[in-house]
């Protein structure tokens, strides 16, 4: 086996988020080159928190410690967050959420120092400056590597879930894209995106993996940008088809989510499941970006259609009666999201508002720090 | 006068591009450019009085005057490269509140020299008069272009028109007020830019009318730069600006750390702040009607000379070794 793909087991449906946060000129609202002096500010007043660089300079990271809890989770982010903000006042650079900055150029952008990034840029060429997109992901604990892949197969029924209720992309270089979540589409063009190949267990895959190594295409599992991927080295399973929210509460929210319908899944000794689980995969993945909520998704063993809307909602029903009480407002701010609509709503709403993206870029700002 | 006005127009839109609010979030910014332009000063002040034996009258005047840098190039360059980052934001703001010092410290000079050759109250309320005076002036002129964007509706070319009215309104009026038509319009920009949330005037600055303002701008300052009268003026005005420099890169590269930046791109604030330009030479002018003064005028004039030609140079330089530019053609 090789070394690389040794699973350390983890507590299972522990969760820790990664969030890739925009850098923003404040005066109006376009992306900005700040990622190599925000970074060390950080380091310094905040030597244990997480923070890295991302692809361009106009990215930075931001990653939380192992959580349980919706209290747990959200203090960490709200102090990633705090300290992310207040250093980038300092340089006069905004930080805000969302999928997709509304109005980039990307040829204006910077790739970042670093080995990985000159790799990636020499590899992609103009792909890796197009990658200028901002995810969540979402890691749940394993306690084995046949665990992990029978939940990495298990949580693609709810991918559709997981991007509508993240949606927060829907423009792109000025325009709306009639989408609302744009990003994926970004992902799309990478050879190695889409989902996991249909294997059954650890042993499976590390075949698969030896292989793909063989070929000389990928030497380790980052160089996979699937959906949904394992990530044997934290023992974890990774989610990472969402769009960062606007808020960290959200951010918060939706790692409860994930880690609700990977508790119902782990919860079954055996996944029953056949390469059929994937044959709508696609176009479920499709109306989640494209429609958000409002999307039909069809379900695989059913071939029944129905809203996506109403799918979350079974799905959250289910899981609040067996939610612990302190999830219970992570629940809630999910079935607001239901209600009110997501952040890709938001955005379009601030727009028709205001008719100028920069000014949304600034709402953005404000409410990414609480403020609004 | 023309390129005193078209000045106006563009220190206008330093003025939108200055965020006062940063200075609140970082106070180091003006320990910086209070450092940069004190050790500027003393550095100029020092190669005239010791290196080439000037009187302490004439050094200090040269001082004042080319401590100073000029803004409306820098930003020139950086919208030209679309420079974006924290070399060109700093130097844009360095350059600005060095400018302000200036034109104070220039006032504050010239009325105490012109009342008995010595520190005296009027000559300190002066310059305050020509703060407050000005800034309630910009105020004015903000209002009523905010006023006639709201109205009119206003964009692009028109809100141009507007701007440069305004502008030729603050140049007309600031001076019988005894008030300085420079600090004047770029309070006018900042108050717009600190006042402007939902940016209603923004679109300014994209105008095919601001770019040819831009460009006449500069043919015009070109056209108004002295020659040296001798070599012995070059010279000193040489060393003058070898001393600016050095004194303006030391001061940033020592002060970057405080203020949240690194020593390196410090360093680079330092040079890409060198141009000195046509607000120089408005000040140059107000200091040669004392005939006492034509010489520090003279030396002045000619490190106006060298920095208008190797200023946008090393801004440029430095903007791109701090890998700022966006535009790729650039």
């Amino acid at each position: 086996m090789s070394e690389a793909l040794e699973f350390k087991p983890s507590e299972p449906l522990t969760l820790g988020v990664e969030l890739e946060l925009q850098l923003v000129d404040r005066r109006d609202g376009d992306l900005t080159r700040a990622a190599s002096d925000l970074l060390p500010l950080v380091q310094k007043r905040h030597p244990r928190l997480d923070v890295k660089l991302e692809i361009t300079e106009s990215m930075i990271e931001v990653a939380t410690g192992v959580h349980q809890t919706y209290p747990s989770v959200l203090a960490d982010l709200r102090a990633l967050r705090d300290a992310v903000c207040a250093a980038a006042e300092l340089l006069n650079v905004g930080v805000c959420g969302g999928g997709a900055h509304p109005f980039q150029v990307w040829t204006e952008r910077h790739i970042a120092e670093g080995p990985r990034m000159r790799y990636i840029s020499e590899l992609y060429g103009y792909l890796a400056k197009q990658f200028t997109v901002f995810g969540q992901h979402v890691h749940i604990g394993c306690a084995d590597a046949d665990a992990a892949v029978r939940l990495v197969h298990g949580l693609s029924r709810y991918v559709p879930h997981f991007i509508a209720l993240a949606a927060s992309s829907p423009f792109s270089h000025g325009a709306d894209t009639a989408f609302d979540c744009s990003r994926m589409n970004t992902v799309a063009s990478f050879p190695l995106s889409g989902r996991m190949p249909f294997v059954r267990d650890w042993a499976e895959f590390t075949d698969y993996f030896g292989k793909m190594q063989s070929t000389g295409i990928v030497s380790s599992m980052k160089d996979f940008y699937w959906d949904i991927r394992p990530k044997p080295e934290y023992g974890t399973v990774e989610v990472r088809v969402f769009d960062t929210p606007l808020t960290v509460e959200r951010a918060a929210a939706l790692a409860i989510y994930t880690q609700g319908v990977a508790r119902a899944i782990l919860a079954q000794p055996r996944l029953e499941l056949t390469e059929d689980a994937y044959l709508v995969y696609g176009y479920n993945r499709f109306e989640a970006c494209r429609f958000g909520l409002q999307g039909e998704i069809v379900d695989p063993s059913t071939r029944e259609r129905r809203r996506l809307v109403d799918d979350i909602r079974e799905t959250l029903d289910a899981m609040g009666q067996h939610a612990r009480p302190e999830d219970k407002a992570a629940l809630r701010e999910i079935a607001s999201c239901l209600d009110a609509g997501n952040d890709a709503e938001w955005l379009r709403n601030r727009f028709a508002e205001t008719g100028s993206l920069g000014n949304v870029v600034g709402m953005q700002l404000e409410r990414f720090a609480g403020e609004l | 006068m023309l390129l005193e006005a078209l000045a106006m127009v563009l220190l206008f839109e330093v003025g939108q591009r200055v965020p006062l609010g940063w200075l609140r979030r970082n106070p180091w910014l003006i320990a910086v450019s209070l450092g940069e332009c004190a050790l500027t000063f003393v550095a100029i002040y020092a190669v005239l009085a010791i290196a080439f034996s000037f009187a302490p009258l004439d050094s200090v005047f040269v001082a004042a005057l080319c401590m100073t840098a000029s803004p409306i190039v820098v930003m020139s360059v950086a919208k030209d490269l679309g420079a974006r980052g924290q070399v060109s934001e700093r130097a844009l703001l360095y350059c600005t509140l060095s400018s302000v010092y200036g034109v104070l410290l220039v006032q504050f000079f010239v009325t105490g020299y012109r009342v008995a050759a010595h520190v005296d109250l009027e000559s300190v309320v002066q310059p305050v008069f020509q703060l407050a005076g000005s800034f309630l002036l910009g105020t004015v002129a903000s209002l009523a272009l905010r006023l006639f964007a709201s109205v009119t509706r206003a964009r692009d070319e028109l809100l141009t028109l507007g701007v440069i009215c305004c502008c030729v309104l603050l140049y007309a009026y600031a001076p019988p007020l005894g008030l300085s038509p420079i600090l004047a319009a770029l309070f006018f920009g900042l108050i717009v830019r600190a006042t402007d949330r939902l940016h209603r005037v923004l679109s300014h600055e994209t105008s095919q009318t601001g770019k040819i303002v831009t460009i006449a701008y500069f043919i015009l300052v070109g056209a108004s730069l002295p020659r040296f009268d001798s070599w012995i003026v070059a010279g000193i005005a040489a060393a003058v600006a070898a001393a600016r420099l050095v004194a303006k890169v030391a001061a940033n590269a020592a002060l970057a750390s405080p203020s949240a930046l690194s020593a390196a791109k410090g360093t680079l604030v330092g040079i890409a702040s060198a141009p000195l330009s046509s607000l120089a030479l408005t000040l140059v002018a107000s200091v040669a009607q004392q005939p006492e003064l034509a010489h520090a005028a003279q030396i002045s004039a000619g490190v106006v000379v060298f920095m208008a030609i190797v200023g946008p140079v090393l801004t440029e330089l430095s903007l791109r070794k701090a890998g700022e530019p966006t535009r790729h053609d650039a």
